[in-house]
Protein backbone atom coordinates (compact mmCIF):
# COMPACT_ATOMS: atom_id res chain seq x y z
CA UNK A 1 0.00 0.00 0.00
CA UNK A 2 1.51 3.19 -1.01
CA UNK A 3 1.17 6.62 0.83
CA UNK A 4 -1.31 8.14 -1.04
CA UNK A 5 -4.00 5.04 -0.15
CA UNK A 6 -2.72 4.95 3.80
CA UNK A 7 -3.96 8.65 3.43
CA UNK A 8 -7.08 7.27 2.01
CA UNK A 9 -7.71 4.88 4.64
CA UNK A 10 -6.96 7.61 7.55
CA UNK A 11 -9.60 10.35 5.87
CA UNK A 12 -12.01 7.61 5.63
CA UNK A 13 -11.54 5.87 8.88
CA UNK A 14 -11.35 9.21 10.66
CA UNK A 15 -14.84 10.38 8.88
CA UNK A 16 -16.34 7.27 9.68
CA UNK A 17 -15.60 7.29 13.17
CA UNK A 18 -16.83 10.83 13.57
CA UNK A 19 -20.18 9.83 12.01
CA UNK A 20 -20.50 7.17 13.78
CA UNK A 21 -20.23 9.63 17.38
CA UNK A 22 -22.30 11.68 16.25
CA UNK A 23 -24.77 8.81 15.24
CA UNK A 24 -24.31 7.97 18.80
CA UNK A 25 -24.97 11.54 20.29
CA UNK A 26 -28.24 11.82 18.34
CA UNK A 27 -29.56 8.81 19.32
CA UNK A 28 -28.76 9.90 23.09
CA UNK A 29 -30.45 12.95 22.33
CA UNK A 30 -33.77 11.18 21.17
CA UNK A 31 -33.95 9.02 24.16
CA UNK A 32 -33.42 11.52 26.62
CA UNK A 33 -35.96 13.71 24.77
CA UNK A 34 -38.28 10.91 24.65
CA UNK A 35 -38.05 10.05 28.24
CA UNK A 36 -38.36 13.95 29.53
CA UNK A 37 -41.56 14.23 27.33
CA UNK A 38 -42.53 10.54 29.56
CA UNK A 39 -46.24 11.23 32.21
CA UNK A 40 -45.81 10.33 35.87
CA UNK A 41 -47.37 7.16 34.91
CA UNK A 42 -45.44 5.92 32.00
CA UNK A 43 -42.06 6.89 33.93
CA UNK A 44 -43.11 4.92 36.81
CA UNK A 45 -44.44 1.83 34.25
CA UNK A 46 -40.36 2.38 32.99
CA UNK A 47 -39.00 2.24 36.02
CA UNK A 48 -41.07 -1.16 37.60
CA UNK A 49 -38.27 -3.07 36.42
CA UNK A 50 -36.07 -1.86 38.79
CA UNK A 51 -38.53 -2.03 41.89
CA UNK A 52 -39.25 -5.92 41.09
CA UNK A 53 -39.12 -7.91 43.59
CA UNK A 54 -38.80 -5.01 46.36
CA UNK A 55 -41.38 -4.29 48.95
CA UNK A 56 -43.48 -1.43 48.49
CA UNK A 57 -44.06 -0.20 52.33
CA UNK A 58 -45.38 3.32 50.41
CA UNK A 59 -48.59 1.48 48.95
CA UNK B 1 17.73 -27.70 -10.16
CA UNK B 2 15.46 -30.04 -12.61
CA UNK B 3 11.84 -28.72 -12.60
CA UNK B 4 10.06 -31.00 -10.21
CA UNK B 5 12.65 -29.97 -7.31
CA UNK B 6 11.62 -26.48 -7.76
CA UNK B 7 7.99 -27.06 -7.79
CA UNK B 8 8.78 -29.21 -4.26
CA UNK B 9 10.44 -26.14 -2.55
CA UNK B 10 7.81 -24.02 -4.47
CA UNK B 11 4.88 -26.47 -2.85
CA UNK B 12 6.56 -26.75 0.65
CA UNK B 13 6.58 -22.55 1.20
CA UNK B 14 2.87 -22.60 0.51
CA UNK B 15 0.80 -21.89 3.47
CA UNK B 16 -1.39 -24.35 5.35
CA UNK B 17 -4.65 -22.53 4.82
CA UNK B 18 -4.27 -23.24 0.73
CA UNK B 19 -7.39 -25.24 -0.66
CA UNK B 20 -9.35 -24.64 2.85
CA UNK B 21 -10.94 -21.39 2.14
CA UNK B 22 -13.84 -21.98 0.37
CA UNK B 23 -14.79 -24.77 3.02
CA UNK B 24 -14.14 -21.43 5.90
CA UNK B 25 -15.66 -19.09 3.60
CA UNK B 26 -18.86 -21.48 3.27
CA UNK B 27 -19.52 -22.21 6.81
CA UNK B 28 -18.96 -18.38 7.87
CA UNK B 29 -21.71 -17.47 4.77
CA UNK B 30 -24.51 -20.12 7.03
CA UNK B 31 -23.26 -19.28 10.39
CA UNK B 32 -23.94 -15.13 8.65
CA UNK B 33 -26.88 -15.90 7.30
CA UNK B 34 -28.56 -18.23 10.58
CA UNK B 35 -28.02 -15.19 12.42
CA UNK B 36 -29.26 -12.23 10.14
CA UNK B 37 -32.08 -15.00 10.25
CA UNK B 38 -31.96 -15.26 14.09
CA UNK B 39 -36.23 -15.07 14.51
CA UNK B 40 -36.19 -18.51 13.90
CA UNK B 41 -34.28 -19.41 16.90
CA UNK B 42 -35.35 -16.90 19.18
CA UNK B 43 -32.95 -14.21 18.48
CA UNK B 44 -34.31 -10.56 18.76
CA UNK B 45 -34.14 -8.01 16.30
CA UNK B 46 -31.23 -5.66 16.91
CA UNK B 47 -30.16 -1.54 15.96
CA UNK B 48 -27.67 -3.00 14.14
CA UNK B 49 -26.64 -2.01 10.43
CA UNK B 50 -24.52 -3.83 8.39
CA UNK B 51 -23.38 -3.41 4.65
CA UNK B 52 -25.04 -6.10 3.36
CA UNK B 53 -27.86 -7.24 0.37
CA UNK B 54 -30.77 -8.59 2.54
CA UNK B 55 -34.05 -6.95 3.28
CA UNK B 56 -34.50 -5.38 6.70
CA UNK B 57 -38.44 -6.45 6.52
CA UNK B 58 -37.50 -10.01 5.23
CA UNK B 59 -40.13 -12.68 7.76
CA UNK B 60 -37.02 -13.32 10.50
CA UNK B 61 -34.22 -10.53 9.50
CA UNK B 62 -32.79 -9.38 12.54
CA UNK B 63 -30.40 -6.31 11.33
CA UNK B 64 -30.89 -3.58 8.57
CA UNK B 65 -29.66 -3.52 5.55
CA UNK B 66 -26.94 -0.73 4.59
CA UNK B 67 -28.51 0.23 1.72
CA UNK B 68 -31.94 0.14 3.02
CA UNK B 69 -31.33 2.55 6.31
CA UNK B 70 -29.56 4.70 3.81
CA UNK B 71 -32.64 5.02 1.80
CA UNK B 72 -34.83 5.29 5.01
CA UNK B 73 -33.10 7.85 5.97
CA UNK B 74 -33.20 10.23 3.54
CA UNK B 75 -37.33 9.64 3.01
CA UNK B 76 -37.30 10.86 6.69
CA UNK B 77 -35.00 14.05 5.73
CA UNK B 78 -32.68 13.12 8.32
CA UNK B 79 -28.82 12.65 7.25
CA UNK B 80 -27.66 9.09 7.82
CA UNK B 81 -24.49 9.38 9.92
CA UNK B 82 -24.54 6.00 10.51
CA UNK B 83 -24.97 4.49 7.52
CA UNK B 84 -22.29 6.54 6.20
CA UNK B 85 -20.01 5.62 9.14
CA UNK B 86 -21.15 1.58 8.88
CA UNK B 87 -20.03 1.87 5.04
CA UNK B 88 -16.99 3.84 5.64
CA UNK B 89 -15.89 1.34 8.58
CA UNK B 90 -16.38 -1.53 6.95
CA UNK B 91 -15.44 -0.11 3.31
CA UNK B 92 -11.55 0.99 4.43
CA UNK B 93 -11.06 -2.05 6.96
CA UNK B 94 -12.33 -4.66 4.89
CA UNK B 95 -13.36 -3.53 1.04
CA UNK B 96 -16.06 -6.02 -0.62
CA UNK B 97 -15.14 -8.93 2.04
CA UNK B 98 -18.51 -8.73 3.63
CA UNK B 99 -19.87 -9.68 0.18
CA UNK B 100 -17.82 -12.62 0.09
CA UNK B 101 -18.28 -13.86 3.08
CA UNK B 102 -21.36 -12.55 5.26
CA UNK B 103 -23.79 -11.30 2.08
CA UNK B 104 -26.89 -14.07 2.09
CA UNK B 105 -27.04 -12.46 -1.17
CA UNK B 106 -23.63 -13.44 -2.38
CA UNK B 107 -24.22 -17.41 -0.59
CA UNK B 108 -27.51 -17.52 -2.81
CA UNK B 109 -25.52 -16.40 -5.98
CA UNK B 110 -22.56 -18.82 -4.85
CA UNK B 111 -25.27 -22.08 -4.68
CA UNK B 112 -26.66 -21.32 -8.15
CA UNK B 113 -23.05 -21.57 -9.68
CA UNK B 114 -22.35 -24.86 -8.51
CA UNK B 115 -25.43 -26.03 -11.63
CA UNK B 116 -23.41 -27.87 -14.16
CA UNK B 117 -23.68 -25.45 -16.85
CA UNK B 118 -20.85 -24.09 -18.84
CA UNK B 119 -19.74 -20.55 -17.19
CA UNK B 120 -19.54 -17.42 -19.40
CA UNK B 121 -17.70 -14.35 -19.62
CA UNK B 122 -17.63 -10.80 -20.76
CA UNK B 123 -14.98 -8.90 -21.97
CA UNK B 124 -13.24 -5.95 -19.68
CA UNK B 125 -15.36 -3.31 -21.63
CA UNK B 126 -18.58 -4.98 -21.68
CA UNK B 127 -17.71 -5.76 -17.68
CA UNK B 128 -17.18 -1.90 -17.50
CA UNK B 129 -20.26 -1.01 -18.75
CA UNK B 130 -22.83 -3.45 -17.18
CA UNK B 131 -21.51 -1.99 -14.07
CA UNK B 132 -23.00 1.27 -14.46
CA UNK B 133 -26.59 -0.49 -13.87
CA UNK B 134 -25.18 -0.37 -10.08
CA UNK B 135 -24.45 3.12 -10.56
CA UNK B 136 -28.08 3.81 -11.96
CA UNK B 137 -29.68 1.66 -9.06
CA UNK B 138 -27.85 3.95 -6.58
CA UNK B 139 -28.58 7.14 -8.43
CA UNK B 140 -32.36 6.25 -8.89
CA UNK B 141 -32.73 5.25 -5.13
CA UNK B 142 -31.06 8.14 -3.54
CA UNK B 143 -32.27 10.59 -5.61
CA UNK B 144 -36.29 9.36 -4.95
CA UNK B 145 -35.67 9.01 -1.29
CA UNK B 146 -34.20 12.53 -1.14
CA UNK B 147 -37.25 13.82 -2.89
CA UNK B 148 -39.56 11.83 -0.46
CA UNK B 149 -37.64 13.57 1.96
CA UNK B 150 -37.84 16.73 1.24
CA UNK B 151 -42.07 16.48 0.86
CA UNK B 152 -42.20 14.63 4.02
CA UNK B 153 -40.16 17.48 5.26
CA UNK B 154 -42.54 20.24 3.70
CA UNK B 155 -46.00 18.61 4.04
CA UNK B 156 -45.38 15.59 7.15
CA UNK B 157 -46.30 12.06 6.74
CA UNK B 158 -49.28 12.26 4.45
CA UNK B 159 -47.28 14.00 1.63
CA UNK B 160 -44.98 9.93 2.11
CA UNK B 161 -48.21 8.54 2.19
CA UNK B 162 -48.90 9.90 -1.26
CA UNK B 163 -45.99 7.66 -2.98
CA UNK B 164 -47.81 4.56 -1.88
CA UNK B 165 -45.26 1.76 -2.02
CA UNK B 166 -42.35 3.72 -2.78
CA UNK B 167 -42.64 5.59 0.38
CA UNK B 168 -40.41 4.11 2.49
CA UNK B 169 -37.04 2.06 0.78
CA UNK B 170 -37.94 3.39 -2.97
CA UNK B 171 -36.02 0.26 -4.70
CA UNK B 172 -37.82 -2.65 -2.40
CA UNK B 173 -39.82 -2.45 -4.72
CA UNK B 174 -37.96 -3.91 -7.45
CA UNK B 175 -35.07 -5.28 -5.73
CA UNK B 176 -34.58 -8.96 -6.29
CA UNK B 177 -32.53 -10.03 -3.40
CA UNK B 178 -36.10 -8.81 -1.08
CA UNK B 179 -37.88 -10.71 -3.63
CA UNK B 180 -36.50 -13.81 -3.08
CA UNK B 181 -35.63 -13.46 0.86
CA UNK B 182 -38.91 -11.38 1.82
CA UNK B 183 -41.40 -11.20 -1.03
CA UNK B 184 -42.16 -14.70 -2.27
CA UNK B 185 -41.94 -15.52 1.86
CA UNK B 186 -44.91 -13.49 2.15
CA UNK B 187 -46.82 -14.20 -0.97
CA UNK B 188 -45.98 -18.16 -0.14
CA UNK B 189 -47.59 -17.60 3.37
CA UNK B 190 -50.69 -14.84 2.81
CA UNK B 191 -51.30 -15.67 -1.05
CA UNK B 192 -52.05 -13.43 -3.59
CA UNK B 193 -55.21 -11.65 -2.63
CA UNK B 194 -56.78 -8.76 -4.48
CA UNK B 195 -58.90 -7.81 -1.34
CA UNK B 196 -56.76 -7.82 1.94
CA UNK B 197 -52.95 -7.69 0.58
CA UNK B 198 -53.52 -6.49 -2.99
CA UNK B 199 -55.46 -3.72 -1.33
CA UNK B 200 -52.47 -2.63 1.09
CA UNK B 201 -50.15 -3.08 -2.19
CA UNK B 202 -51.61 -0.66 -4.40
CA UNK B 203 -50.85 -2.02 -8.32
CA UNK B 204 -49.50 -5.03 -6.98
CA UNK B 205 -50.15 -7.26 -9.68
CA UNK B 206 -47.94 -5.01 -12.33
CA UNK B 207 -45.60 -4.42 -9.30
CA UNK B 208 -45.67 -8.29 -8.42
CA UNK B 209 -44.77 -9.26 -12.52
CA UNK B 210 -42.53 -6.45 -12.73
CA UNK B 211 -40.18 -7.71 -9.79
CA UNK B 212 -40.67 -11.37 -10.54
CA UNK B 213 -39.55 -10.33 -14.09
CA UNK B 214 -36.43 -8.73 -12.97
CA UNK B 215 -35.89 -11.52 -10.55
CA UNK B 216 -36.06 -14.22 -13.70
CA UNK B 217 -33.31 -11.99 -15.16
CA UNK B 218 -31.29 -12.13 -12.55
CA UNK B 219 -31.29 -15.86 -11.58
CA UNK B 220 -30.45 -16.77 -15.42
CA UNK B 221 -27.94 -14.51 -15.10
CA UNK B 222 -26.24 -15.57 -12.38
CA UNK B 223 -26.63 -18.93 -13.34
CA UNK B 224 -24.80 -18.40 -16.98
CA UNK B 225 -22.50 -15.78 -14.82
CA UNK B 226 -21.29 -16.28 -11.51
CA UNK B 227 -21.69 -13.59 -9.29
CA UNK B 228 -23.70 -11.56 -11.87
CA UNK B 229 -26.16 -9.52 -9.09
CA UNK B 230 -22.88 -8.82 -7.25
CA UNK B 231 -20.99 -7.34 -10.35
CA UNK B 232 -23.36 -5.72 -12.21
CA UNK B 233 -26.86 -4.56 -10.20
CA UNK B 234 -25.60 -4.80 -6.69
CA UNK B 235 -25.39 -1.04 -4.66
CA UNK B 236 -24.10 -1.92 -1.63
CA UNK B 237 -21.53 -4.14 -3.74
CA UNK B 238 -20.69 -0.73 -5.85
CA UNK B 239 -20.34 1.12 -2.84
CA UNK B 240 -18.02 -0.92 -1.25
CA UNK B 241 -16.35 -1.96 -4.20
CA UNK B 242 -14.73 1.84 -4.43
CA UNK B 243 -12.96 0.72 -1.40
CA UNK B 244 -11.31 -1.87 -2.49
CA UNK B 245 -8.80 0.74 -4.12
CA UNK B 246 -7.21 1.22 -0.55
CA UNK B 247 -8.93 -1.12 2.18
CA UNK B 248 -6.93 -2.37 4.99
CA UNK B 249 -7.66 -6.09 4.49
CA UNK B 250 -7.51 -7.64 0.98
CA UNK B 251 -5.92 -10.04 -1.50
CA UNK B 252 -1.68 -9.59 -2.06
CA UNK B 253 0.06 -11.48 -5.08
CA UNK B 254 3.64 -12.31 -5.00
CA UNK B 255 5.12 -11.80 -8.25
CA UNK B 256 8.45 -13.53 -7.42
CA UNK B 257 6.36 -16.84 -6.87
CA UNK B 258 4.58 -16.74 -10.00
CA UNK B 259 7.32 -17.20 -12.41
CA UNK B 260 4.98 -19.08 -15.09
CA UNK B 261 1.65 -16.87 -14.45
CA UNK B 262 -0.28 -20.20 -15.43
CA UNK B 263 -3.54 -18.16 -15.41
CA UNK B 264 -5.29 -20.46 -12.69
CA UNK B 265 -6.11 -17.95 -10.78
CA UNK B 266 -8.06 -16.12 -13.34
CA UNK B 267 -9.45 -19.00 -14.16
CA UNK B 268 -10.85 -19.95 -10.75
CA UNK B 269 -11.94 -16.21 -10.10
CA UNK B 270 -15.66 -16.11 -10.18
CA UNK B 271 -16.12 -12.32 -10.61
CA UNK B 272 -13.44 -11.92 -13.34
CA UNK B 273 -10.83 -10.20 -11.56
CA UNK B 274 -7.99 -9.61 -13.79
CA UNK B 275 -5.63 -10.84 -11.18
CA UNK B 276 -2.01 -11.32 -13.07
CA UNK B 277 -2.24 -7.40 -14.40
CA UNK B 278 -1.73 -6.26 -10.48
CA UNK B 279 1.79 -6.16 -9.18
CA UNK B 280 1.06 -6.23 -5.89
CA UNK B 281 -2.11 -5.92 -3.94
CA UNK B 282 -5.26 -6.69 -5.64
CA UNK B 283 -7.45 -3.84 -5.41
CA UNK B 284 -9.83 -4.33 -8.35
CA UNK B 285 -14.03 -3.45 -7.41
CA UNK B 286 -15.36 -6.73 -8.35
CA UNK B 287 -12.82 -8.76 -5.36
CA UNK B 288 -14.89 -9.63 -2.75
CA UNK B 289 -11.30 -11.54 -0.84
CA UNK B 290 -14.02 -14.99 -1.62
CA UNK B 291 -10.18 -16.59 -1.65
CA UNK B 292 -10.76 -18.75 -4.64
CA UNK B 293 -7.67 -17.74 -6.38
CA UNK B 294 -5.97 -19.16 -3.27
CA UNK B 295 -7.38 -21.94 -3.56
CA UNK B 296 -6.57 -22.27 -7.50
CA UNK B 297 -2.87 -21.06 -7.30
CA UNK B 298 -0.57 -23.89 -7.24
CA UNK B 299 2.74 -21.81 -6.02
CA UNK B 300 1.15 -20.08 -3.09
CA UNK B 301 1.73 -16.87 -4.90
CA UNK B 302 -1.69 -15.32 -3.53
CA UNK B 303 -2.61 -14.32 0.10
CA UNK B 304 -5.03 -12.41 2.27
CA UNK B 305 -4.58 -10.50 4.88
CA UNK B 306 -3.95 -7.17 6.05
CA UNK B 307 -1.85 -4.59 3.70
CA UNK B 308 -1.17 -1.28 5.58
Amino acid sequence: MNTRNRIYVIITLSIAILFLIIAIVQSQIDSFSAITKMTEEEVKNFLSGYLAGFPKPWE
Amino acid sequence: MTKNKEKNITLSLRPITNHKIRIVRIITQLVIFSLLNGLIFGLARVSLILPIEYPTGGPFSTVWSGFEALQYGLTIFTFPYLVIAIFGLFGAVAGKTTCGWACPMGLFQDLFSYIPIKKKKVSKPTEKSLRSFAVFIIIFALVFSLVIGISYNKNGSAAKDAYGIWGNIPYSVLDPVATIFATLFYYLKWGIQAETLGAEMGDWKFWFIARILFLAIILILITLYPRAYCRWFCPTGYILGFFNNFSLFGLKINKNRCPTGCNKCEKACPVQVPILDYDKNITHPNCTNCGECIDACPEGALKIGFRF
